[in-house]
């Protein structure tokens, strides 16, 4: 026996609970139970619409097409440009992430921190790197003074006697 | 039930937005800078190779007056 072929089970009617209506617990969904309703005349409806008799009347049993108006303006052909689309979402409306790229920002974020840190490390060995150089051009400067101030004195020495 | 897909709220979706606009511009101003110390250290190297240069050919020299004022036979 498939599904098909199988015996329905007979149903049996479920019994409505019977409450009644002075229970405490009931709902009250109207508060104004003892106002008489507002009716609504279809005469109220069609002014309210803006709709006259006139305009309800049958069509032209001829079949014919009624007349345009000719004082209508001119329809508005919907602009193309990019820069006049409407944005697609409003800024208060809440944005929602999905949870795998949400997870993949926290880990591009625990990695740019890594990265910020790092550049920093590297930051004070350039200090410390450029400090050094300072120090060592000033050594080569009072060297090559020195070079020159000995060169002097042996031209001196050489030349002037 | 597992396949469903989950979401989170991003609140201040405006400002992390602005945040990010202003890290890359932050960026952009980093790699120009990074540009310009490129441009003074390659600046430098050839300053130091003149250096270099100089001190090279003030050896010469000074190894020159030196032998010509120990051995004068050999000038």
């Amino acid at each position: 026996m498939g599904w098909f072929f199988k015996k329905k089970k007979s149903s049996t009617p479920v019994p409505l609970p019977n409450r009644a209506l002075s229970e405490e617990h009931a709902l009250n969904l109207s508060q104004k139970k003892n106002e008489p309703e507002k009716v609504i005349r279809p005469a109220e409806l069609k002014a309210a619409a803006g709709v006259g008799p006139k305009d309800m009347a049958a069509p032209d049993p001829e079949g014919q097409m009624p007349e345009m108006p000719t004082n209508l303006p001119p329809a508005q052909a919907p602009s193309t440009t990019p820069g006049a689309q409407k944005p697609m979402r409003f800024s208060s409306d809440p944005v929602y992430l999905a949870v795998a790229n949400y997870r993949k920002i926290l880990g591009e974020l625990d990695e740019i921190k890594y990265s910020l840190v790092r550049l920093g490390e590297l930051n004070k060995n350039l200090e410390k790197s450029e400090y050094n150089e300072e120090k060592d051009f000033n050594k080569m400067r009072l060297a090559v003074k020195n070079v020159h101030d000995k060169l002097l004195s042996a031209d001196d020495v050489l030349f002037k006697n | 039930m597992d396949k469903m897909p989950v979401f989170v709220k991003i609140d201040e979706y405006e400002d992390v937005l602005t945040l990010i606009h202003n890290i890359r511009r932050k960026l952009d101003e980093a790699k120009q800078t990074l540009l310009k110390i490129n441009d003074l250290k390659s600046e430098e190297d050839q300053l130091l190779e003149h250096w270099q240069g100089g001190l090279d050919e003030i050896e010469k020299k000074v190894e020159f007056i030196d032998h010509s004022l120990n051995q004068p036979e050999q000038f």
